[in-house]
């Protein structure tokens, strides 16, 4: 059995005006090839911690995480600019965007300098990025700059832009937070589309619990499976 | 045509910091403007005045020149900034100089200011005119074609003086016909007109206007001595008969006193503009720090490697060499044109040369690279978490 993401021991604190929070607590994660895994757990819980840690955005003070194969903790920055760029898809906690381009090219951001890429294959990637955009309902904002996207809009250009790298693994972070029901429901079934990825979601919502093959939940630093 | 890719690339992306906000990219570059024009204008007019000096100086071939008692300040405004100017002694001095040892040559010259009513009809401000003495001048025959002679009744005219061969110029109440325009010098002789020494002489004697009988008169003797280092000998000698000698060294030496003043005060205006400027392009930096980091925390968090996103600034400083140094150094230029429509120091500004260009260019790249250096380090400061997390 082929594991795409493994955590072993996983500890991570903060230093805060009031003394250290362990954010953490030892956790030990194994999610198998091609499955779709969900978190649930209160707001502060450690889920996004979590989720930055195994994107390799942050690094833990303790424990191992190992990435498609790759132990995070052994690599460089380069290796790990590498590894996100290459085999992962985040949507963030908050929906950040490059302020001076317009929506199509935030999406297309991660493709940037990507030299190998002829330029048959950029076309069909642009024309897939805004065949997903409109399947989103976001098809008539392709050139709209990111301060004229409402709150679902930019979740949703989020989940595009993370998904048109074609990742191998996709780190969901709330991904339907601010989306209404209509696009809500564009989103979970763009989400199940992408069924061959390793997808880990951080989520409140039951819909999205629905569609996972395993679930935990997160509660002080802890977690435990869902039964 | 095949479409361009929708792919951002460093430089787009560059290129797209710039449009999208056109109030900041406005600052930015009046800022960077402002100190390259003023760069360039600088330089620009320091190089001009020097070169103009020394082929004014050069092109005088004197070794000395001999001016009434008092006058020598006003001959060298004369001389270097054109001034137009009119000085008279007793042509006696000319005869007493030809006696003195060494002096190998020696042409008078008279200088008279035109009334400005006599040439309103052809809107020229005052210009000097110049008499010389065919038989002697051995300054302006050196820019004249093989065989030219000048004539009672005609003129010859510098670069700028307006009217053509043919035409005729009123002076004093005469018409002189010009039989020749000068080349151009970059030199006084760019504006002035001249004229046969005795003829102006009965202009100006039978002019109703000045009462004056000019015919034993002249402003200025030009001297070559037959040995460079019988110059000090003959200027003393000369001092004896009780006009003022100026050495061509002494031409030289006061108009880059001159110079060096007016350049030191224009140094540190620039210094000044150069310094605000930086402390301006600092502020809009800090004023959209927050954005920034934003950026380049994202642009990290998806993989970007610091190399490439070094290269959006690099780029972006590029954008903002090129236009400000374009956008400064037509300023500049318009400055420079400002200036020489000006009294004194106006006479120095002229056409643009290469090192002011360059000069424009080195102070735009130096300002244009602070945005730059700045987003470099903190670029390198910048962790993603840091920002994924705000």
């Amino acid at each position: 059995m082929k594991y795409d993401i493994v955590c072993e021991g996983v500890r991570k604190g903060y230093n805060t005006g009031g003394g250290y929070i362990e954010v953490l607590r030892s956790i030990d994660l194994m999610v198998r090839s091609g499955t779709t895994v969900t978190i649930i757990g209160p707001s502060g819980s450690g889920k996004t911690t979590l989720l930055n840690i195994i994107a390799t955005i942050e690094m833990p003070d303790d424990g191992k995480v190992i990435v498609r194969g790759v132990d995070t903790g052994q690599q460089g920055r380069e290796e790990l600019s590498e590894l996100r760029n290459r085999s992962i898809g985040i949507v963030f906690q908050n929906d950040i965007f490059i302020g001076s381009l317009p929506l199509i090219e935030n999406v297309l951001l991660p493709l940037t300098n990507r030299k190998e890429m002829s330029q048959e294959l950029k076309m069909e990637i642009e024309e897939r990025a805004k065949n997903l955009l409109s399947d989103l309902g976001l098809g008539e904002r392709l050139l709209s700059m990111p301060s004229q996207l409402s709150g679902g809009e930019a979740r949703r250009a989020s989940l595009v832009r993370a998904i048109i790298t074609d990742p191998d693994i996709l780190l969901l972070d709330e991904p339907t937070a601010s989306v209404d029901r209509e696009n809500k429901a564009r989103v979970l079934k763009l989400i199940e589309s992408a069924g061959d990825k390793t997808i880990l979601i951080t989520t409140h919502d039951p819909d999205l619990i629905e569609i996972a093959d395993e679930a935990y939940s997160m509660d002080y630093g802890v977690l435990s499976p869902v039964p | 045509m095949k479409k361009p890719s929708e792919i951002p690339t460093p430089a787009r992306m560059a290129i797209r910091y710039f449009t999208n906000s056109t109030a900041r990219t406005l600052i930015t570059i009046i800022v960077v403007l402002i100190a390259v024009s003023l760069v360039y204008s600088t330089t620009a007019f320091t190089f001009q005045a020097r070169k103009k000096i020394e082929s004014t100086v050069e092109l005088t071939g004197a070794d000395l020149v001999v001016v009434p008692h008092g006058t020598k300040n006003t001959f060298e405004d004369t001389l270097l900034v054109g001034k137009p100017s009119s000085m008279y002694m007793d042509a006696s001095v000319y005869d007493r100089i030809l006696d003195i040892d060494h002096v190998k040559q020696a042409t008078p010259q008279l200088y008279a200011v035109s009334l400005s009513s006599a040439l309103a009809c052809c809107g020229l401000p005052d210009t000097q005119v110049v008499g010389i003495d065919p038989g002697t001048d051995f300054i302006i025959s050196r820019l004249l074609p093989a065989g030219l002679t000048l004539d009672n009744g005609e003129c010859i005219t510098g670069f700028t003086v307006i009217g053509d061969v043919g035409q005729t110029l009123p002076f004093f109440g005469k018409n002189f016909r010009i039989k020749y325009r000068l080349p151009y010098t970059g030199t006084l002789l760019d504006y002035v007109v001249i004229v046969r020494m005795d003829d102006l002489r009965n202009a100006l004697s039978s002019s109703p206007y000045l009462h004056r009988d000019f015919s034993g008169l002249v402003s200025a003797i030009f001297i070559m001595v037959d040995d460079p280092k019988y110059i000090d000998y003959v200027a003393m000698k000369i001092q004896k008969l009780g006009v003022d000698v100026i050495t061509r060294d002494s031409i030289t030496l006061s108009a880059f006193k001159v110079l060096e003043r007016t350049s030191r005060s224009l140094t540190l205006y620039t210094g000044m503009a150069f310094a605000l400027s930086a402390v301006a392009i600092s502020g809009v930096l800090i004023s959209g720090v927050e954005s920034r980091k934003k950026e380049i925390g994202l642009m990290k968090a998806l993989g970007l490697k610091d190399p490439l996103i070094f290269r959006i600034f690099i780029y972006e400083s590029a954008i903002l060499t090129i236009s400000g140094w374009i956008s400064g150094t037509l300023a500049g230029s318009v400055i420079l044109k400002v200036i020489s429509k000006t009294g004194t120091i106006g006479a120095y500004a002229h056409t643009p040369v290469l090192i002011p260009i360059i000069a424009g260019l080195i102070a735009s790249a130096l300002i244009s690279l602070i945005p730059g250096i700045y987003s470099i380090l903190l670029s390198r400061r910048i962790e993603p978490s840091g920002v994924i997390r705000n």
